[in-house]
């Protein structure tokens, strides 16, 4: 059978216990994935369990009701499941009662015992459905910007095939609609039965609802500069109520555009909020919807594309979800241009040469393996390109070399050695985008390419580790009970994570307000082992990386500051935190206007953070020493011209 | 924003509301309050699209009819997609009578959609699919929905 031929999924339901053995023997040498149950009520638990049903085999006697009761039953209950049914029997064995109870229950075999086994498989060869070749849907999705036109009932189709996706895939789908001039609705239904909307109008973003409704408005206008803290204050005060917009327009404390782009901000903040790491469902329907001011058009959604991925979605879900093109060539897409803003960005940028290494011929591990680039950044980077459809992965899935196989082979394996086999099953279902274990077996045996012939080499050995890791895990989690108690299991272990990461993270800011950098970075690496999505944590390691780097200014640290600050995610950049944090950033890069400005907004959101007040003085007083002749021709200006 | 157009109707027996348009965050319900109503029917022929606003809209409404039998007939499929996606959307003494099934030629790139009825093209947990869909030209036409999930919400009917 070939692999990549998805397998028949039969259940056979026989009270003879060597019979149904013998037959799910049979079945399963041929290829097949088959189930077999004694009883009916066990027989009706693994049906509800199986995502689909090719084949239901029932013998016509069986204890509690009999097989025609029983496959009427399962057609009743579950609808959508359509299967074809074969039935058996060594009593039933007249000619009546055979057309009767075919013509029943529209079986399309009726096998009297005894019965060769030849037979059984000729029935299912015959009535099994010929199948199209089909990849899965969320792959299909990400290759989607390699067709030169992708019309609104592709994209719907796509996004309607895939049963659930993941909230990191988010960017990609708005993306998706905005780049291809959509106009609609894209419903998300989360895990909690929470429900969030974008309205789109021609590839802008025209609306953005969220159940969390908490806005950030005043310490956004502080911080864009557009307001000073005292006009905030007296909007907020504004006894009749008026939304704080209006009142601040009418007192002329901001201009109409200013106040826009605010909004446009809080829209960013309300997108980056959908981008979790949940399972999420969504929807999308084509609509007329009216263009609204502000929107997020193409170009400006680009830029929060950039800041999502850098901030948001994981390393570990991005290596993942590229497992499934391990061993493809990454091509140029019809819209790839050499001089295209996203080459531009800051995480293209910060791997030199990348636009001109992407020629048709490299793959992810190709890149992975360029020793000075950063791995995080390879994963965003490449990300963000095939978010924005400049890139796609070639649908071919061979590898050019052993050593190809090795390399992505290796990177495999070093995600899934040690896990348990109910965390292996996770991975290879979600890198595979499969609904099942089973199918994510047979994908995953694609992604990982064909068995070495050479079984005494490295390769060899590798793959067949990596194989028999995920034939027993998938094996395992055919075990529904052991499945349930490892995730029940897994979810307390989780929440225990939490809380000491949480615990952790406040130590740290106590080291931090002490000075002990090198402690609060222990800390802080700690913290995000535990919890990734940990708030606050991306700060508050590049305060203690800058703590660490005191007066000696290394461009590799600056590096590595700027890739965590990349990190931090919109909704985050609005306390006062983060503007102290670059404020120490910039003053340790030597701009010190900059690190002032940055420092006075930290001061006017808390004016309370008794460590920004101490460094907005030092700084203040450094800039005064700082000599006209030292200083560079835009501080000079700075210096002269600016307001008193 | 897109305009609801919604009519009702009250008679002793039962209160029939008609929708078509766009149910979002403008949709005023409360002329059709539904407190005291004997039965429900809802047409939704002419609805073209509901959004998130528009879902919680909703299901704030439907609890006002409180244990009265609701019936929706003609469903698009953007109501499908939510009765099939969204907990409570469908309440539970509510039940789909007719709703419609898109078919689409590849070919010809035409589109139709099938009314599926109650009693002839679906009872409680069967599903009769026609033999057969074509267009106007007499192309084949196939279903334009992921059977497994767009027919989900039968088990509710």
């Amino acid at each position: 059978m070939d692999l990549k031929e998805k397998k028949t999924k039969i259940l056979i339901i026989e009270d003879d216990e060597s019979l149904g053995a013998a037959l799910k023997e049979v079945l399963a040498r041929d290829g097949h994935d088959v189930h077999l149950a004694t009883r009916p009520d066990s027989a009706f638990k693994i049906f509800d369990e199986m995502e689909s049903v090719d084949f239901v085999f029932a013998d016509c006697l069986l204890p509690q009701m009999t097989g025609i009761e029983f496959v009427k039953k399962v057609h009743e209950e579950s609808p959508q499941k359509r299967f074809k049914t074969v039935l058996m029997s060594g009593i039933y064995s007249d000619k009546s009662f055979i057309k009767e109870a075919t013509k029943e229950v529209n079986a399309v075999g009726f096998l009297v015992k005894p019965f060769e086994m030849d037979a059984v498989l000729k029935i299912v060869q015959k009535a099994k459905p010929k199948k199209k070749e089909e990849t899965s849907g969320r792959k299909q999705l990400y290759q989607i910007f390699g067709s030169p036109t992708v019309t609104s009932r592709q994209k719907r189709k796509l996004i309607e095939s895939i049963e659930e996706v993941s909230g990191f895939d988010l960017p990609f789908i708005y993306s998706l609609l905005v780049e291809t001039n959509s106009s609609g609705y894209l419903n998300i239904y989360g895990e909690n039965g929470s429900v969030s909307g974008i309205s789109i109008c021609n590839g802008s973003i025209v609306a953005v609802d969220i159940d969390d409704k908490s806005t950030f408005l005043g310490e956004m206008l502080i911080q864009s500069g557009y307001a000073v803290p005292e006009d905030v204050q007296n909007a907020l005060r504004d006894k009749n109520n008026r939304k704080i917009g209006s009142y601040m327009i009418d007192h002329n404390q901001i201009s109409p555009h200013a106040f826009d782009l605010v909004l446009m901000e809080q829209m960013n903040i309300r997108l980056a909020r959908t981008i979790v790491d949940q399972k999420i469902k969504v929807s999308f329907a084509a609509a007329d919807v009216e263009m609204s001011s502000p929107s997020i058009d193409p170009e400006t959604l680009s830029v929060y594309l950039h800041d999502w991925i850098a901030s948001k979605v994981t390393v570990a879900w991005l290596k993942t979800l590229f497992t499934i093109w391990s061993g493809s060539v990454i091509c140029k897409s019809p819209t790839f241009r050499d001089d295209h803003p996203a080459l531009e960005s800051s995480l293209v940028k910060s791997l030199p040469g990348l636009a001109s290494k992407i020629n048709n011929q490299m793959t992810l591990s190709n890149f992975l393996d360029i020793k000075e680039y950063n791995e995080l950044a390879v994963y965003k980077a490449i990300h963000y390109l095939l978010t924005k459809g400049l890139v796609v992965f070639s649908r071919k899935t061979t590898f050019s070399s052993p050593q190809e196989q090795l390399n992505v082979l290796k990177k495999i394996w070093a995600e899934i050695q040690g896990k348990n086999p109910y965390s292996v099953v996770d991975y290879i279902i979600s890198a595979t985008g499969s609904d099942s274990s089973l199918e994510a077996l047979q994908e995953f045996r694609v992604v990982i390419g064909e068995a070495p012939k050479d079984m005494t080499g490295e390769l060899f050995k590798v793959w067949s580790q990596i194989w028999k890791v995920a034939e027993e895990a998938a094996e395992m989690s055919q075990d529904i009970t052991r499945v349930t108690q490892f995730r029940e299991a897994a979810k307390r272990s989780e929440a225990e994570g939490r809380l000491r990461a949480t615990s952790l993270l406040e130590d740290a800011k106590k080291s931090l307000q002490l000075n002990q950098f090198s402690n609060a970075q222990k800390q802080l690496a700690q913290a995000i082992q535990l919890n990734p999505q940990l708030q606050q944590v991306h700060i508050l390691t590049s305060w203690a990386r800058i703590g660490l780097m005191g007066s000696t200014v290394n461009p590799g640290t600056v590096k590595e500051v700027e890739l965590e600050l990349m990190q931090v995610p919109p909704e985050e950049r609005y306390d006062s935190i983060f503007p102290y944090v670059m404020g120490l950033f910039l003053k340790a890069k030597g701009d010190l206007v900059g690190a002032r400005k940055s420092l006075e907004k930290s001061v006017a959101l808390d004016p309370n953070f008794i460590t920004a007040r101490r460094e907005l003085s030092y700084v203040v007083t450094a800039s005064k020493k700082q000599d006209v002749f030292t200083m560079d021709l835009k501080e000079v200006f700075v210096g002269l011209f600016k307001r008193k | 924003m897109g305009k609801l157009d919604a009519k009702i109707e009250k008679t002793t027996e039962k209160w029939v509301v008609k929708m078509a348009g766009t149910i979002d965050e403008d949709a005023d319900f409360a002329p059709l309050s539904l407190q005291g109503s004997p039965s429900l029917e809802v047409d939704l022929d002419g609805l073209k699209s509901i959004n998130s606003c528009g879902i919680r809209e909703w299901i704030k409404w439907m609890a006002g009819a409180g244990n009265a039998s609701i019936t929706l007939i003609r469903c698009p499929k953007v109501i499908v997609d939510q009765i099939n996606m969204v907990e409570g959307f469908l309440p539970s003494n509510g039940r789909v009578q007719s709703f419609y099934v898109p078919y689409y030629n590849d070919e010809v790139g035409s589109e139709k959609n099938i009314l599926f009825k109650f009693g002839t093209d679906f009872s409680d947990g069967q599903l009769n699919l026609p033999a057969e869909v074509q267009d106007e030209d007499g192309n084949v036409m196939e279903m334009d929905v992921v059977e497994s999930k767009y027919f989900k919400f039968l088990k509710k009917a």
